[in-house]
């Protein structure tokens, strides 16, 4: 899944870690989330987007974008 | 960047984890390497070897006490996943190596016989292989 995890941290002017400490998780998880290597849990994601202030949907992005499903 | 400052996770449980589990498992291995060796040689009384033998293997009990907590508490949810993967492919990996050496050995086809020590032990270093493995996808 994309991302722009990495960007939103930046605007910020957060570290990794300063990251990691606010979601609760290991600085390794938010790396391997920004490198899109690892997909969130839906609680992680919602606490990542109530931290951004954000929907899940701006902030994660799958990669295979979905179609319209045929009727 | 206080504002949202949650739980303060312990950022090296990952580290401590496995640096405690390679210890556990070297003073396994080489306990009873030293354990065979002293029997074979009689170099020291049975006593002593006994110690020796329960002395090497306490770090791994200990270690799998705290692995349980660690699992559960300590370790975020990608930690979680690495270590049971690493289980994962551990059991996945002895289990038909176990049923291949057991039917190949009742067929005649391999005449040579594993020692409990080494059965016993695959498994541990398989879920450190497990974990590595793991460990280098999500890096």
């Amino acid at each position: 899944m994309k991302n722009c995890l990495a960007e939103l941290r930046e605007e910020k002017g957060w570290s990794q870690g300063d990251l990691a400490e606010a979601l609760g998780v290991s600085r390794q998880t938010v790396n391997a989330l920004e490198r899109g290597k690892y997909d969130p849990s839906l609680p992680l994601a919602f606490k990542i987007a109530r931290l951004f202030k954000r929907s899940i949907e701006e902030i994660f992005e799958p990669n295979d974008n979905p179609t319209k499903p045929s009727k | 960047m206080q504002e949202f400052k949650e739980t303060g996770r312990d950022q090296t449980i990952g580290k401590r984890l496995m640096t405690n589990f390679a210890v556990s498992e070297f003073c396994l291995i080489a306990g009873n390497l030293v354990v065979r060796f002293l029997n074979r040689e009689a170099m020291l009384p049975p006593w002593t070897i006994t110690i020796i033998a329960l002395a090497t293997a306490l770090p791994m009990l200990l270690f799998a006490i705290g692995f349980f907590r660690m699992l559960r508490v300590d370790l975020d949810e990608m930690l979680q996943r690495v270590v049971l993967e690493g289980l994962s492919f551990a059991m996945i990996v002895f289990v038909p190596l176990a049923g291949i050496y057991v039917n190949a050995r009742a067929a005649g086809l391999v005449s040579a016989r594993l020692d409990p020590p080494e059965i016993l032990l695959l498994p541990s270093i398989l879920v450190a292989i497990g974990v590595m493995i793991s460990w280098s996808r999500l890096k």
